[in-house]
């Protein structure tokens, strides 16, 4: 495997242009372990990780944009993150250790579209959209559509994710993270759940629920959402309401957990977000 | 006469300490010889198939490659990777069922082939390159079927049908009367998951052979004497021509490596032979999961009969442990499961029958409590079980039934020490033992129990294997000292330990104390490192080394002053009257004095060891999460009695270990296989150690009935650290939610689909 | 083959390696720097753990050729000339080290704790430290004697 380091994103594009099979290599904690493990190998690829065009966080007309460089534990540190979307900050500072989230990107975990992707439901309820650019130009994907099945994307040949973006949350929406894995640290989800709510006196006006490693891709609990809106969030009624909410998913057993546990986790870490978020907005 | 000690049970730094927090310390993966090649392994991706035709040439073809090892072109003698074929007791036979390579595999990751060349790089190319074809055998996984008649043979077995060794069975007393007495009788099955060791550096071996055929091997056994004799065996060396050592630094063993580090020691000499150059095998950590021995999982089965007011009147236990596809330490693993698991309690009539069962699983050796966390799980969960039923404390029934020195036990040796009951009130203090059961509202969805548990060990292997160990004590011309003693230190702060207790008996200071180890060509046979041992049993025989040398050097300086030498002592290097202070002169200058008319003190300390029980109460406050399951341990206190804690601060860093690991082994941590033999937990992502989030405050308390013969007092304290510890979280958390478990570990999974039942 | 530089221990170093070659190959075979030890290979165990710019990372998940112009410690650069460092000595009074294999890691990502933090809690030295696992110690010793470092560095005004 050669490692060629592009100098800057115009030669970066301009090489994967050339050789459009190329792996693109950022933080390395997802492609190296797959190369060591000879899943992947490939002949050539790019680090693109020195360039610094892509390792930005800015506040922009009311979003953030990321760049994909941008590691886990910057995110999970970052003010302007904690702000403007605080289940972001939470669910990076649950990847695997110090050590990966260091190391780790926003790009690299949404490119490699993990169905246990910690930040890939917060990003899903926060309404992101992420660049996609390549020599001949760019586009924008909304990142519900970004991922298609387990490790697959629209991402074509030669084109590279060059910025995540979402709108700020507001003063009236509030949010929830949670993952459950089977130790503290250092674990793959058995099932990740991210909520956003805009509540009108612990009523929830709108709300969108995402969770991941309960299907090939994010699932969102669409039926469930809309069920819940209206609803105060001091009702009784909210367990009833969220006990099957696993039924929206389509979990697979394997050795974390198996099916059944996973749908079951769905309702119970969502009752858990929709208590926090009663005690966020009465707080 | 006791005098206070000036260097034992002191904290006194850790000689190995400083290299290590260095970086600087050498382990086997830091070798690198000149000329050294690499040695990587085919593994099996079959549990059970016969080799039907290997072609190595395109492997051996490939630039770069040295050496192709098979079963073809090495020896073929049958050994056991485990030490057992060292110490094995007449009449019992050790169990010896593995070659280098075998044309049969037996589970997924035995051993096919293997390829030295000059990079670690070309040797995965070649393996790649050595084309096999397999005819597939029938398979069996679980013991309990491996146990049947239509079950595929393993290996030829006279003890019955896949049966490794012999079928133990201990008794005492009448059983049948003993349950004729009893008011009630309770009876359990157990089901222990497979836990790995999981030490941080991976299976090891760097061989070479000089010119005149002379072998050293430098690797990450726990054992060197043994592994010397199995390599020496396979072969078909003098002994004296094999050198093992540690070089001399071991990333943990825990067990995995008593005796050869699963097969990295023969194929790299294999493969040395072959290539005639250097061969360095490290294993990958998927091949330390999948190639190397685990714990016995299994099934055990507890009945107890028990008066009104509590008192046991009869125990019997059953123990089916799950061997794998090799012996390594099965015949003796369920001799101590039952040992220990009859022996923490005084009872009367007691009977254990156990074995392990041959099935296409990796093999199962010996780790860390050596099928006593095994047994103690079931025991102690089931006398909570009893407590409840009679409506009594856990406290009292423990209290009313313990051993205590005096009583008759199913063991060859006398109990004749034990601070059990001192750990169990000073444990029962620190948990705050009165909250259990008041601490949870009925609304709580997060639930709060205390649990106990309580175990004792061995502090040696004997009588469940043979033991021995030896010792030199060399008086240098300056009056330091030389100890020479076989036992590697893994970290476990043997060399420390050994040090200080040789620097009391010589009566000088601890820096005057040099010490060699792990190495067969400086050191007399010594077992080494395993069973608890090494403090009691290579401690003994420093001691009677030092106190060799000693003597010897009490009388060389009684003529030089004069004296008797019986009225002699020494203090800090100086030898004195006891009767008249002024006759005194320093070790440096007795010592000078004999070099200078020709005479060395050489002490030698040449022991068989006796026994003694260390003692364990474990205390454990949980929380569960009702809505998802979890478990978390939020305190954990361990009281042992270890006879005299010879360094505090070490004995605190076992029990400490031990606690961590047992938490893991209670909460978290188990291979699994899947329907074609292949585990499903071979890497640190998917088998769950606890990391430093998952680990509570410890509280290690000390408590020292000395034993009258351990060194100073001392008794063993390798393995007591996770005897008791899953028993007491599954008691802790039968305290938080009601919910008794037979199987542990105790999985987010398995606690919730337990709530959700009872609902 | 090409030529990387970087600062190494507070030198500047150069090394002839393959494109592909992982920083922990060039610090162990390359450089015959061995205290920074394989545990796993794949950023499981945390035993490589260096400090790259600041910051804690596993050595095995780092192309060498990443590093051009970085700024990187190993546990060979802790202390100076044979004398410990506070953290390791804490460790090494503590009774912080057994089997002494994730030492190095273990130091190392305490090392990177408190350049950032000079008064770390419990929760967040055992949040530093969760990516090096260490199966002799149970970790208790481990966070006391990086507690006690702390604190030593503190009242000596480091």
């Amino acid at each position: 495997m050669d490692v060629i380091t592009p100098q800057n994103l115009q030669e970066a594009l301009e090489e994967l242009a050339k050789d459009p099979c190329a792996g693109v290599l950022a933080g390395g904690t997802d492609l190296l372990v797959k190369w060591k493990s000879n899943t992947i190998n490939p002949p050539r690829v790019f680090t693109i990780l020195g360039l610094q065009e892509l390792n930005f966080i800015r506040e922009e007309e009311g979003r953030l944009c990321i760049g994909p460089l941008v590691t886990h534990q910057d995110l999970a540190e970052s003010a302007v993150v904690q702000r403007h979307a605080p289940l972001l900050a939470k669910a990076c500072a649950q990847v695997g250790s110090l050590q990966i989230r260091n190391r780790g990107t926003i790009g690299g975990n949404l490119v490699t579209a993990s169905p246990a992707g910690d930040t890939i439901p917060a990003l899903v309820v926060l309404n992101a959209s992420v660049v996609l650019q390549s020599a001949q130009g760019e586009r924008q994907v909304p990142l519900r559509e970004f991922i298609t099945g387990p490790g697959k994307t629209v991402l074509q040949p030669g084109e590279l994710l060059t910025a995540v973006s979402f709108p700020c949350m507001e003063a009236t929406e509030v949010g929830f993270y949670r993952k459950l894995g089977q130790r503290q640290a250092m674990a793959i989800s058995i099932v990740n759940l991210a909520l956003k709510a805009t509540l009108e006196n612990a009523v929830i006006k709108d709300i969108s629920i995402a969770c991941g490693s309960v299907g090939p891709t994010v699932v969102e609990l669409k039926r469930t959402a809309n069920r819940l809106k209206g609803h105060s969030l001091d009702t009784s009624e909210l367990r009833n309401i969220v006990v099957n909410a696993g039924d929206e998913t389509n979990p697979i057993s394997d050795i974390r957990a198996s099916e059944e546990y996973r749908r079951q986790m769905v309702g119970e870490l969502l009752y858990e977000g929709l208590q926090s978020l009663r005690r966020q907005s009465a707080g | 006469m006791k005098k206070d000690y000036t260097v034992v049970g002191k904290n006194i730094r850790k000689l190995d300490a400083i290299e290590k927090a260095m970086g600087a310390a050498t382990f086997t993966t830091d070798i690198k010889l000149p000329g050294m090649l690499y040695g990587k392994v085919l593994r099996s991706p079959y549990p059970h198939a016969r080799i039907v035709k290997i072609d190595t040439s395109k492997a051996e073809a490939l630039p770069g490659v040295k050496a192709v090892a098979t079963y073809l072109n090495t020896p073929r003698v049958k050994f056991n990777t485990s030490a057992t074929s060292t110490f094995t007791i007449p009449p019992l036979q050790p169990v010896e069922d593995q070659y280098v390579f075998d044309s049969v595999v037996r589970y997924v990751g035995d051993e096919v082939a293997a390829v030295a060349a000059t990079s670690k790089k070309v040797a995965e190319e070649a393996l790649e390159l050595i084309e096999v074809e397999y005819e597939l055998l029938p398979t069996v996984f679980d013991p309990l079927a491996a146990m049947k008649e239509e079950a595929p043979s393993l290996h030829h077995c006279e003890a019955g049908k896949n049966v490794p060794g012999e079928k133990i069975h201990i008794e005492m007393g009448d059983i049948e009367l003993g349950f004729a007495e009893a008011d009630y009788v309770f009876e359990h099955t157990f089901k222990l998951p497979v836990q790995k060791q999981a030490q941080m550096e991976t299976q090891a071996a760097v061989a070479q052979v000089s010119v005149d055929g002379k072998v050293t091997v430098w690797s990450t056994t726990q054992t060197p004497h043994p592994s010397r004799r199995i390599l020496a065996t396979i072969f078909g060396l003098p002994y004296s021509k094999v050198r093992v050592l540690n070089p001399p630094y071991i990333g943990g063993g825990f067990g995995v490596r008593i005796g050869l580090s699963a097969k990295a020691e023969p194929i790299a000499l294999a493969l040395a032979m072959l290539a005639k150059q250097p061969v360095k095998v490290v294993y990958d950590r998927k091949e330390d999961f999948i190639a190397s021995d685990t714990r016995h999982s299994g099934y055990v089965t507890v009945k107890t009969g028990v008066k009104k007011d509590g008192t046991f009147t009869a125990r019997k236990i059953m123990g089916i442990l799950n061997s794998g596809a090799y012996c390594s330490w099965s015949a003796e693993t369920p001799g101590v499961l039952g040992a220990m698991g009859l022996s923490i309690y005084y009872c009367p009539n007691q009977m254990y029958d156990g074995h392990s069962v041959y099935t296409n699983t990796t093999p199962a050796g010996a780790m860390r409590g050596f099928g006593n966390p095994q047994g103690m799980f079931a025991v102690d969960s089931q006398v909570d079980i009893i407590a409840e039923e009679l409506g009594m404390d856990p406290m009292e029934i423990r209290r009313k039934n313990i051993m205590r020195p005096g009583l008759p036990w199913v063991l060859p040796y006398p109990c004749q020490s034990s601070g059990l009951e001192e750990c169990m009130d000073l444990g029962a203090k620190a948990i705050v033992w009165d909250q259990r059961g008041k601490q949870n509202q009925d609304s709580d969805t997060i639930r709060r129990g205390i649990g106990m548990a309580i175990g004792t060990h061995v502090s040696n292997a004997w009588p469940f294997c043979g033991d021995y160990s030896n010792a030199y004590v060399t008086v240098q011309q300056d009056g330091s000292i030389q100890v020479a003693s076989g036992v590697p230190d893994m970290g476990t702060g043997t060399i420390t330990t050994l040090s200080q207790m040789a620097a009391e008996v010589m009566g000088i200071a601890f820096g005057q104390v040099g010490i060699t180890f792990a190495d067969t060509e400086s050191t007399p046979f010594e077992i080494g490192s395993h069973a608890s041992r090494t403090c009691y049993a290579s401690g003994t025989a420093v001691v009677a080394a030092a106190q060799d040398a000693r003597k010897q050097v009490f009388e060389y300086a009684a003529n030089m002053l004069e004296v008797t030498p019986g009225e002699l002592d020494i203090e800090n290097g100086i030898i004195y009257s006891t009767l008249t202070q002024e006759k005194n002169i320093s070790l440096g200058q007795v010592a000078m004095e004999a070099h200078l008319r020709g005479q060395q003190f050489i002490g030698v300390g040449r022991i068989i060891p006796q026994n003694a029980p260390p003692y364990l109460a474990h205390f454990a406050e949980v929380e569960v999460d009702t809505e998802t399951g979890k478990v978390r341990v939020t305190k954990m206190v361990a009281a042992h009695d270890v006879g005299k804690a010879i360094h505090p601060l070490i004995v605190e860093g076992q029990l400490e270990g031990g606690l961590a690991m047992g938490i893991g082994y209670a909460l978290s941590e188990e291979i699994k296989y899947d329907d074609r033999g292949r585990q499903l937990n071979n890497g640190f992502h998917k088998y769950m150690l606890p990391t430093a989030m998952d680990i509570p405050e410890l509280e290690a308390i000390i408590v020292e009935a000395e034993d009258p013969t351990g060194p100073f007092g001392a008794k063993g304290v390798g393995e007591t650290g996770l005897v008791a510890t899953a028993a007491a979280i599954a008691n802790a958390v039968y305290d938080a939610i009601g919910i008794r478990f037979f199987e542990i570990p105790l999985t987010e999974e398995r606690v919730y689909r337990a709530l959700k039942e009872r609902k | 083959m090409a030529v990387y530089t970087f600062t190494l221990n507070g030198k500047q170093t150069s090394v002839e390696v393959p494109s592909d070659t992982t920083l922990l190959e060039t610090l162990r075979e390359a450089l015959g720097l061995t205290g920074t030890k394989e545990g796993c290979g794949k950023g499981e165990c945390g035993a490589c753990t260096v400090i790259v710019n600041g910051k804690a990372a596993n050595a095995c998940l780092i192309m060498t050729s990443q590093l051009a112009g970085a700024d990187i410690r190993t546990i060979e650069g802790l202390g100076s000339d044979g004398v410990l460092d506070s953290l390791q000595t804490a460790f090494v009074e503590t009774g912080a080290v057994q089997c002494g294999y994730c030492t190095p890691g273990m130091l190392m990502s305490a090392r990177a704790l408190l350049l950032k933090k000079s008064s770390p809690s419990t929760e967040e030295i055992r949040e530093s430290i969760a990516g090096n696992l260490c199966r002799c110690t149970g970790y208790a010793k481990i966070v006391e004697a990086i507690r006690k470092a702390a604190v030593s560095a503190r009242e000596r005004g480091v």
